[in-house]
């Protein structure tokens, strides 16, 4: 490998550039697990065209955020939960622990109930499919080195192809999808906005944040190299969002003309079938399933990572279990219990993945509002805090963000009061 | 014995009771054993952090609750306080901040200060990086659900003689004089390069002398050196090759690319540049690209006494004097003796007189396998490289080629030696208890 890298010396930039991509692209490209597959499948289908407009802001949106950690990350070498901990305090460290924890763990729940809706649709038995996922997850985790494992999750990130197909195989009118990406066409209607808060929440994530930055610092990225990272920090924005353009097109160029309406991913995948056949249904479950097992794998991961990272606890795979007890109690738990409560029958799945949601939602303005104040903090960032045209349009994003992820918070209690 | 929690916000009082304000912070005075509190920094009631020297602290007392206040010995018209200098080392910024636990070879955060008075002197006599001192920094009471979560908890203190600070502003300079990482065995440096990120892993080589730098990199894992090449500087990268022998440098040098190595080379003094190339000609894993070249020779001409005096000159390491190599005025290598051998010859025989002829060596392309069953065969300790016209071009010990065959594994396996040393102690207490 060595030899062949030193032949190659035309493309080392190229290849530099690959050295260091990873954890932007992991990061953004998450953020289309299966509660975004589900996300934006229903809003093709509810809502047509209409919705595609807020693909550009939110690209831009994303990677503002993903920039400032990883700028964070580079300058100060130390994880986001460091930073607050060390800069902020320690009691805010803890509640933002203990609220992504819950936050994870619902959506690692959502992520097993993604994998058994997607077997379902191929005819599998959810039960040894659920289970096997579980074990195949923690055995990559426990047992394989994190240089393959990144590998992996770059790997699992080619199944995203699979919607840039089905998108193609259900023949949208490419003329108004070119159109409606520019124009913006709010409906007054209330699920409209509901719709449109879920896309954002499920796009920006605070545990992303945590992930990119830690991922960022465990590179060793140099602040002379950082203009890589910011590229693939750009690059991966674009393209989550332009796998998240797929998926809504593959449900609003067949679903929504024919009035059918959808409530998950795989109802998504199942009713597309008479319209975009069976190769474009099939292609779409392949992608729920492997975004599902994505999340799956790497939302216990970096959540054993970020809270033994803020508490001090020993971390990393490449430890063994009595070295870092906590840290493989944290990931095994939150695999097991995901696992498990998905195939207990009894257990309401809705609520506890609606109520991680509203967490969710929750510590997003939280983990922003810290994110600006550390990123502005001259002994931290030193000349490399933000401008101040650069802060204007983060503090104007980040108060649109509160705005809408506290209507969304109330409006998922509301739902769920009424319900 | 009192923590720095437990201060923290309380009131200060002068010699009549009146309350000045709560205490804040302690300006503290570095040192080996422990670091000695020179002053209190108190929020004043006009709000203002104000210190004052520890000369005019009289105790620290206790109610029946067990909460502190800090007393002083004068009335408060007869103090003087001044403000924080921006140069003085305060207590507070010790929290939440990593720090390496020398004796235990580990990074760990602290989570709150154990103060002890010792003489007249309060000193911060060691850091708690234990769960209960985390869940006393949480606030969390002493009451029944309180007793709860602590019984589930353990303290851990580090003495402040085994802390090493691990942070890029002022407080790295603290222990500058006398770096207590430098007196960890490399190997142990270097295993704990590995548990940080490349940052960290900067700052503690910078803190390191050259030779234990040159150490610990040669120690270290692969990522380790492969992040020490893309974090410093050229000019340093070359400051410690050049403090090391070629052929570690080279093994060092493998994983870099070929122009890195170039400007490396530009930068290092042209024999050592001319030598590392030399060795970076043979295949890998050959007896040319593992042996070390820095042999210690004698001449075949040389009386006992003067071969004797001769190693008393060089003062050649103990794997060089196993078997000593004699070689002829060209280097060619003639034969082997023994220190006895030598020790308990005729002082005025001369070497070739007496030696070992016909020495066993192995080739420059030997493989490693090749040289690993020689040694065994033989019962070496290390066997004389040569090339073809028998000249002697270097050696290799045993160790080095049970690193290249054992499995990696092996190598990655963590504690298989006990080092002996005094232990440290962990003060380990159970929690409720704080107060002697």
């Amino acid at each position: 490998m060595v030899c062949i890298m030193r032949k190659w010396t035309y493309f080392r930039s190229f290849f530099f550039f690959f050295s260091i991509v990873g954890p932007g692209i992991i990061s953004a490209i998450a953020d289309n697990d299966a509660g975004g597959i589900t996300t934006f499948s229903v809003a093709g289908a509810s809502y047509g065209y209409s919705m595609f407009w807020t693909i550009i802001p939110l690209a831009l949106l994303l990677i503002i955020v993903q920039e400032m950690c990883a700028r964070m990350g580079v300058v100060t070498g130390k994880g986001l939960a460091d930073l607050i901990r060390e800069n902020v305090s320690l009691q805010l460290t803890v509640l933002l622990m203990i609220g992504l924890f819950i936050a994870n763990f619902g959506t690692t729940v959502a992520e097993f109930a993604g994998i058994a809706a997607a077997s379902q649709i191929f005819g599998l038995n959810k039960y040894v499919v659920v289970l096997g996922s579980a074990v195949v997850v923690l055995f990559l985790i426990i047992r394989v080195n994190y240089k393959y494992l990144e590998r992996v999750f770059l790997a699992l990130c080619l199944f995203y192809v699979t919607y840039i197909l089905s998108g193609i195989l259900a023949h949208p009118d490419w003329q108004t999808v070119g159109w409606s990406m520019i124009t913006p066409a709010v409906q007054p209607l209330l699920n409209y906005w509901v719709i449109l808060v879920g896309i954002l929440g499920t796009s920006i994530t605070p545990w992303m944040q945590f992930y990119l930055q830690s991922s960022i610092v465990e590179k060793g990225i140099k602040i002379s190299e950082y203009v890589y990272a910011k590229w693939e920090i750009i690059l991966s924005g674009i393209i989550s969002m332009g796998i998240s353009f797929f998926i809504m097109l593959a449900a609003a160029a067949t679903l929504y003309p024919h009035g059918i309406h959808i409530e998950t991913a795989d109802q998504a995948a199942i009713a597309l079938e008479p319209f975009a056949g069976q190769l474009a249904s099939l292609l779409f479950a392949v992608g729920l399933f492997a975004a599902a097992f994505f999340g799956a794998f790497i939302l216990p991961l970096s959540t054993a990572y970020y809270i033994c990272e803020a508490f001090g606890w020993e971390s990393g795979v490449n430890k063994k279990y009595h070295e870092a007890p906590k840290f493989y109690i944290v990931i095994v738990a939150m695999v097991v219990l995901s696992a498990a409560i998905v195939l207990i029958p009894s257990v309401p799945l809705i609520p506890l993945i609606i109520f991680s949601q509203v967490v969710n939602g929750l510590m997003l303005p939280f983990v922003l509002v810290v994110m600006l104040y550390l990123i502005n903090k001259e002994k931290i960032m030193g000349e490399h805090a933000n401008s101040a045209f650069y802060n204007f349009i983060c503090w104007l994003a980040t108060i649109l963000l509160i705005i809408v992820t506290m209507i969304m918070v109330g409006m998922t209690l509301w739902g769920f009061i009424q319900k | 014995m009192v923590f720095f929690t437990e201060l923290f916000k309380q009131s200060v009082m002068d010699k009549e009771g009146r309350f000045l304000g709560s205490l804040c912070d302690f300006v503290f005075r570095d040192g080996i054993e422990y670091a000695t509190i020179t002053h209190i920094i108190y929020l004043s009631k006009d709000n203002y952090k104000k210190k004052l020297s520890w000369k005019h602290v009289e105790g620290i007392k206790q109610d029946e609750k067990g909460v502190c206040s800090i007393i002083l010995n004068e009335i408060s018209a007869n103090l003087e306080p001044t403000f924080i200098h921006e140069h003085d080392l305060l207590a507070h910024e010790l929290l939440d901040k990593q720090i390496i636990d020398v004796a235990g070879v580990k990074v760990v955060r602290v989570n709150d200060l154990l103060l002890n008075k010792i003489e007249d002197d309060l000193c911060i006599a060691g850091v708690c990086v234990g769960t209960t001192s985390f869940v006393r920094r949480l606030g969390i009471k002493q009451n029944a659900f309180g007793k709860m979560i602590y019984s589930m908890t353990s303290e851990k203190v580090i003495s402040w003689k085994y802390v090493e600070p691990l942070e890029t502003n002022k407080h790295l300079h603290l222990k500058e004089s006398h770096t207590k990482i430098a007196e960890m065995h490399p190997g142990d440096i270097a295993d704990l390069m590995g548990e940080l990120s490349p940052k960290e892993q900067m700052i503690i080589f910078n803190k390191l002398d050259k030779k234990t730098a040159a150490k610990t990199l040669v120690e270290a894992e692969p990522k380790v050196q492969e992040s020490f090449f893309k974090g410093l500087k050229i000019q340093k990268i070359a400051e410690l090759l050049e403090s090391m022998p070629s052929y570690r440098a080279v093994d060092l040098l493998a994983s870099v690319d070929d122009e890195k190595v170039k400007l490396i080379l530009q930068h290092l003094s042209p024999e050592k540049a001319q030598s590392i190339e030399e060795l970076r000609k043979y295949p890998e894993n050959t007896a040319g690209a593992l042996m070390r070249t820095d042999v210690f020779t004698l001449l075949d001409t040389f009386t006992a006494t003067q071969a004797l005096n001769h190693i008393k000159k060089m003062k050649p390491s103990a794997d060089k004097t196993h078997v000593l190599l004699i070689a002829d005025k060209e280097n060619h290598l003639v034969g082997t003796i023994s220190l006895r051998t030598l020790l308990n010859a005729n002082q005025k025989q001369r070497l070739h007189q007496f030696m070992k002829k016909h020495p066993i060596a192995v080739h420059l392309y030997a493989t490693k396998q090749d040289i690993a069953t020689a040694l065994e065969k033989y019962n070496y300790f290390m066997m004389p490289v040569i090339d073809e016209n028998i000249k002697l071009k270097g050696m290799i010990t045993a160790d080095e080629i049970l690193t290249q065959v054992i499995p990696e594994s092996w190598i990655r396996r963590k504690l298989i030696v006990k080092r002996v040393k005094k232990k440290h102690k962990h003060i380990e207490k159970q929690n409720g208890v704080h107060h002697a």
